[in-house]
């Protein structure tokens, strides 16, 4: 038998964090292409500015969250952290640097609370970020006093979005240059690699002399961060923000990254994969815009997605699939048994 | 390099010093009498501002937090389950509710029994599908329930057509489910009768107590042959039918179905079950203490919206004591 | 069986680089420290130094005071009187940080290296005086100078660590310390996951540190190994030092001999008393496992309501023999032929379970207890379908069953409702054995390390308990790394290396002495027919 399940489970183990972004990619490309190609319709530029300003979207929330999973963590605030970005930024108004700044402060603020309680107090980030959401999704209520609030500094949000060109925008721009940033912090810097060292095996990390507590903060900062610029530009380009906070980041954020190969148990995952699952993601949704699909056909085909997604990232499925494989290579491997009756030696 | 000048460890045994050492007797017996002291000191300030918060002590009133705290309750219990079963939370359970309402409305003609029945079975099977998945292959419950949720909203509004049901036939036929019984509301009823049943199982059924085992531990589970799929399947389809009793009710009360009877129940639902103090881990933890959430969380909202706070406020009350809460049971809890 | 003591080791050992009377301050030196934990003496005026240059052997049985002695070095515990000194100079060695400002480096049994990583990354992680920016080349020349001086020059910086073999991770594990400046580096039991081979490679590369002038500690189980590879040798029994020899001059024989010291008495009445299964009716039965890389090919025929013990150092295969056969073991195979023909296969916990089959993890709170819950509720924990019907778990039958088991093992509780982590370590593995018990005839019990970190009270009661079991029928199975364990509860000891079956024998013909040759010797041994004394 020339099918060798030991090597194809190490390769998938070992290689498909890397494979499984290109793969969704040209899925996707050619799941477009025969989407347009139905609809009887012409791929123009306009696609493309479309696409990337569905990348620009959630893109960063999308990093966000995989950041806290390469580190082995959970960010369930992000969706609210994102509402509250904007309505920051449209509470603040006047200058754009002030207002994108004030929310990025209030970023940095629940970050590092955030990120101390996980790491200092060693609660489970599921728990501490879910206690986030609810009480983000209360202050953005509070202070927007439960009204759409709208940015004063209409020309900005129109600039932002101007296209460049043709296909980009700076908005789509800035966040493309976020993914370039944060993936130039993790491929060539210490704190990269420390990262994924804290993700993959903490004690390890630990024992090397990783400074574990301060690295799982700066991920729940940039977590923050990530989703509170990213909403204060998309408020800019919305030129109103919403104080209601949905989930919809969220499930975008999660499809995105796992497609993108992130490992939902930690300790890989790159900035590129991530790009890539945010844009195979993009090019879904611009597909199904262009086909005038209705909403829910949408959420199945993103929620299938999604259930796909988490099978393929659930530990017993590959160890059980692996112990099956294996189980028929080596049946009957021993051979005659060696009397340990105790009945021999007498 | 200088070895003073890194920090770098060569003793590994150093690492384990640090955070994940074990409490001392001395930091855990604090630690629980300032659990105490947190716990006596917030219902002392509840107290206070519900004496001096005008038409809290009311009749209407308690009726409104009761049926606030049954219809959150209810798919909290649910929640409450799939938390002590080790599976962490499901985020699809307020959409479960809203479908299951959906169903209902849409089957009434066929009947109030066949109707109940119909929406009831539906949500036990699409939760149960999700506790089958989580249980069988540990996958991660947090996104498998995301996308259920996903799932049954395209569905939902599929079936549904224009997304809001409203009955086709007379309304005495289901209105009991929303009309109140002896004085007290419906929901109130249900929530009781459910938390004593789904109690009762935790501490009298085979599947109840393996649950409270497997959320101790999986691998002890695993090791102990314990069925880790058939108590998940357990756990979440127990959730769905509470979490599509607490819809069918808001239904009957509403006289349509849409989507938006999902409201916050999701969020609350586990806001509730943490506040309890069960371990978002698993394994600790009871429906009474759930019970409890609701209730403190129900009369917190009320008093704020009879304060005239907004209800941003009411939320982020809610987020502080969630907060509180994990804090203080991962303090008293075993390292 | 130590008629013919394999010569490996001796032959071997003249490689080493350092002569005897080594230099005459040795790197670092412990004099008459002692220690003592409550009544318990640990360490009494033991002696040891460790010259530069020089692999030095510790050696002992467990609780003999090798571990404490390590911890000594690495500041994790401290002495109650004696001193340690570093190039001649007494040193203070109060935490674990002033370990490593001298330069003391401790290998874990429990590696500390991310499989995520590649192996640079893995080199140079959480050195602190490394630029914010990774410089490539710096780092590569770094990476590559430190795998060089392991012997790993081959290996590309850039291979996952997931990849590589035990070995090889071992090795990068001590390039890192190497690249801090380790000047003593302590192996503690290094060889447990490596195959015989592996070993060589890890030796090969320990030489080499040595003749560069490296110090190494070496704490081993596998005398061959120490033998084979080390310069001078201290032995440690009951918490004092036996010898300090040079391992050129020392005889396995001998080396077994200082470990063991006066051969022991065993206590066999109660194995005697047990009636023996009269060989003419006995039922048996073949037991089969396979799981490569850890164990070959395992196929043992075992008479039921027998004990067998099976003997072997940490990674010899017992455990993982006996975690395939309940079941946990995904990678593995594993079968077990019941008379009349009938096959159990515990592919899962479950299918081992409806085999017949319980087993006692050795990670009795990760993998036994329930730790949230109680007393009670774990002792009927795997048995709430018999106490159940309709689902419905009797009241009276719980409290029956939990108080039946619960005097069986005689657990000290204040109650079946106390939480199981109230109990001492002895009591909580009584409740864990005891959920095992009177489970039905024909069954099969699995003890892994049956007494690990259970008092000698405890652990007579233990034992007893599963005589009593195989006395109703059971078939034990159980492993233990210590020897007097293995010939105390065993009727037929199954000797394992490397994964392979050495020796069976029954126990009341051996001694302790036979025992350890038989596990430590490796696969000399294998080539002789068990049965063809």
């Amino acid at each position: 038998m020339s099918f060798r399940p030991k090597t194809l489970a190490r390769g998938l183990r070992a290689e498909g964090g890397a494979l499984l972004p290109v793969a969704v990619l040209v899925v996707m490309a050619v799941v477009f292409v025969v989407l347009v190609g139905t609809a009887d319709q012409s791929i123009t530029s306009a696609n493309g500015y479309n696409i990337l300003q569905n990348v620009a979207l959630y893109g960063w929330v999308a990093l966000a969250l995989g950041l806290t999973m390469i580190a082995g963590e959970f960010d369930l605030s992000t969706p609210a952290m994102f509402t509250l970005g904007g309505v920051v930024a449209a509470l603040v108004g006047g200058s754009p640097a002030v207002a994108i700044g004030a929310a990025v402060a209030a970023g940095i603020v629940v970050g590092v609370v955030q990120g101390l309680l996980v790491a200092r107090l060693d609660i489970s980030s599921v728990a501490v970020t879910l206690a986030g959401y609810i009480v983000l999704s209360g202050v953005a209520l509070t202070v927007s006093g439960n009204e759409i609030t709208t940015h004063t500094n209409l020309d900005f949000g129109f600039e932002i979005d101007r296209p460049i060109l043709e296909v980009f925008s700076v908005r789509s721009l800035v966040v493309l240059a976020g993914f370039a940033l944060i993936g130039l912090l993790l491929r060539y810097t210490r704190i990269g690699t420390e990262l994924r060292a804290v993700g993959n095996d903490r004690r390890a990390a630990r024992v090397a002399g990783v400074p574990i507590a301060r690295r799982v903060v700066l991920v729940f900062v940039l977590s923050a961060v990530g989703a509170a610029a990213s909403g204060a530009l998309v408020s800019y380009s919305l030129s109103t923000a919403a104080p209601n906070v949905n989930l919809e980041p969220l499930i975008f954020g999660v499809t995105a990254i796992v497609l993108g190969g992130v490992s939902v148990y930690g300790g890989k995952g790159t900035a590129l994969g991530i790009l890539i699952g945010v844009i195979a993601l993009s090019l879904l949704e611009e597909g199904l815009v262009l086909l005038a699909i209705p909403d829910y056909v949408a959420n199945i085909v993103t929620g299938g997605l999604l259930a796909v997604v988490a099978l393929i990232a659930a530990p017993d499925l590959l160890r059980g699939g692996v112990a099956a494989l294996r189980r028929d290579r080596h049946e009957g491997a021993a051979g005659a048994p060696v009397d340990a009756t105790g009945a021999t030696s007498r | 390099m200088d070895a003073r000048r890194n920090p770098g460890l060569l003793v590994p045994a150093l690492a384990d010093g640090g955070a994940a050492a074990a409490p001392s007797r001395w930091r855990v017996s604090s630690a629980v009498t300032l659990q105490r002291g947190v716990i006596g000191a917030g219902l002392a300030l509840l107290l206070f501002f519900a004496l001096t918060t005008d038409g809290f002590f009311t009749v209407a009133n308690a009726k409104a937090i009761a049926t606030a705290a049954s219809l959150v309750g209810l798919v909290a219990i649910g929640q409450t389950l799939i938390m002590l079963g080790g599976s962490g939370m499901s985020l699809s359970l307020g959409m479960t509710s809203a479908v299951s309402a959906m169903a209902f409305v849409g089957l009434l003609g066929e009947g109030v029994v066949i109707a109940l029945l119909g929406a009831l079975v539906l949500a036990a099977v699409t939760t149960g599908i999700q506790g089958f998945v989580v249980g069988r292959w540990a996958a991660n419950a947090v996104i498998v329930t995301i996308a259920a949720g996903l799932l049954l909203e395209g569905f939902g509004s599929w079936a549904a057509g224009h997304g809001d049901l409203t009955p086709t036939v007379d309304r005495d036929v289901y209105a009991f489910l929303g009309r109140p019984l002896l004085g007290i509301p419906f929901p109130v009823y249900a929530f009781a009768v459910a938390a004593l049943v789904v109690q009762w199982m935790l501490r009298r059924t085979r599947d109840g107590r393996t649950l409270l085992l497997v959320g101790s531990s999986r691998e002890a589970a695993r090791a102990a042959a314990l069925p880790l799929t058939r108590t998940a399947v357990f756990a979440f389809s127990i959730a769905g039918v509470c979490a599509a009793l607490t819809g069918i009710m808001v239904a009957a009360t509403q006289h349509h179905a849409s989507l938006s009877i999902q409201g916050n129940y999701t969020f609350d639902s586990i806001a509730a079950t943490l506040v309890g103090g069960t371990l978002i881990s698993g394994g600790r933890g009871s429906v009474t203490r759930t019970l409890i959430g609701a209730l403190v969380i129900a009369a917190v909202t009320d008093i704020a919206l009879l304060r005239g706070y907004s209800s941003g406020v009411q939320t982020l009350v809610k987020g502080l004591l969630v907060l509180v809460a994990v804090i203080l049971v991962r303090l008293t809890a075993r390292r | 069986m130590t008629s013919s003591p394999d010569t490996t080791g001796t032959q071997a050992g003249s490689a080493s680089s350092v002569e005897e009377g080594a230099p005459a301050v040795p790197l670092v030196e412990v004099r008459s420290a002692s220690k003592a934990y409550g009544p318990t003496v640990a360490l009494r005026e033991v002696s040891l130094s460790v010259g530069a240059g020089e692999i030095h052997g510790l050696c002992g049985q467990n609780g003999a005071g090798k571990s404490t002695l390590v911890k000594v070095l690495a500041g994790l515990v401290q002495l109650d009187s004696g001193t340690v000194l570093l190039d001649g100079r007494p040193i203070e060695l109060s935490r674990p940080l002033d370990a490593q400002h001298h330069g003391i480096a401790l290998v874990d049994q429990e590696l500390s290296v991310v499989p995520a990583l590649t192996v640079e990354e893995n080199i140079l992680l959480g050195g602190a005086g490394r630029p914010f920016v990774r410089r490539r080349a710096a780092d590569r020349a770094r990476a590559r100078e430190l795998l060089e001086r392991v012997g790993l020059s081959q290996l590309s910086p850039d291979a996952r660590v997931e990849s590589l073999s035990m070995a090889q991770r071992q090795l990068v594990e001590i390039a890192r310390l190497l690249g801090r400046e380790a000047r003593l580096l302590i192996l503690d039991e290094p060889t447990a996951s490596l195959s015989r081979a592996d070993s060589l490679v890890v030796f090969a590369a320990l030489r080499e540190l040595a003749a560069r002038g490296h110090s190494v500690l070496y704490v081993s189980h596998r005398l061959d190994e120490v033998l084979d590879l080390c310069d001078r040798v201290t032995v440690v029994r009951d918490g004092a030092r036996v010898a300090d020899e040079s391992a050129t001059a020392l005889e396995p024989a001998r080396l077994i001999e200082l470990i063991m010291g006066d051969l022991h008495r065993h206590e066999r009445a109660a194995n005697a008393a047990r009636s023996a299964p009269d060989a003419s009716d006995a039922v048996e039965l073949v037991v089969r496992v396979a799981q490569p890389p850890r164990i070959g090919g395992v196929a043992l025929r075992i008479r039921a309501g027998s004990i067998v013990g099976l003997a072997g150092q940490v990674g010899s295969g017992t455990s993982e023999l006996l975690r395939a056969l309940a079941g946990l073991e995904p990678g593995g195979t594993a079968s077990i032929e019941l008379p009349g023909g009938r096959v159990a296969r515990p592919t899962s916990s479950r299918a081992a379970q409806a085999a017949g089959i319980d087993f006692v993890s050795n990670d009795r709170k990760g993998e036994g207890l329930f730790l949230e819950r109680s007393v009670g509720e774990n002792l009927v924990a795997t048995r709430l379908d018999r106490i159940s019907r309709a689902g419905i778990v009797g009241r009276r039958a719980l409290r029956e069953v939990a108080g039946r088991l619960s005097e069986r093992v005689h657990v000290k509780t204040r109650g079946l409702d106390a939480g199981v982590l109230e109990l001492s370590g002895g009591n909580q593995q009584k409740v864990f054995i005891g959920r095992c018990l009177e489970r039905g005839s024909d069954r099969i019990l699995l003890l892994d390390e049956p007494t690990r970190g259970v008092d000698v009270h405890g652990r007579a009661e233990i034992h007893d308990l599963v005589r009593e079991a195989a006395g109703n029928g059971t078939t034990v199975i159980f492993a233990s790394g210590e020897p007097d364990e293995v010939l105390d509860l065993a009727d037929v000891v199954v000797c394992l290396h490397g994964g392979d079956v050495v020796a069976v024998r029954r126990a009341e013909e051996m001694t302790a002495s036979d025992l350890l040759a038989e596990t430590t010797r490796g696969r000399a041994a294998a080539t002789e027919e068990p049965d063809g004394r």
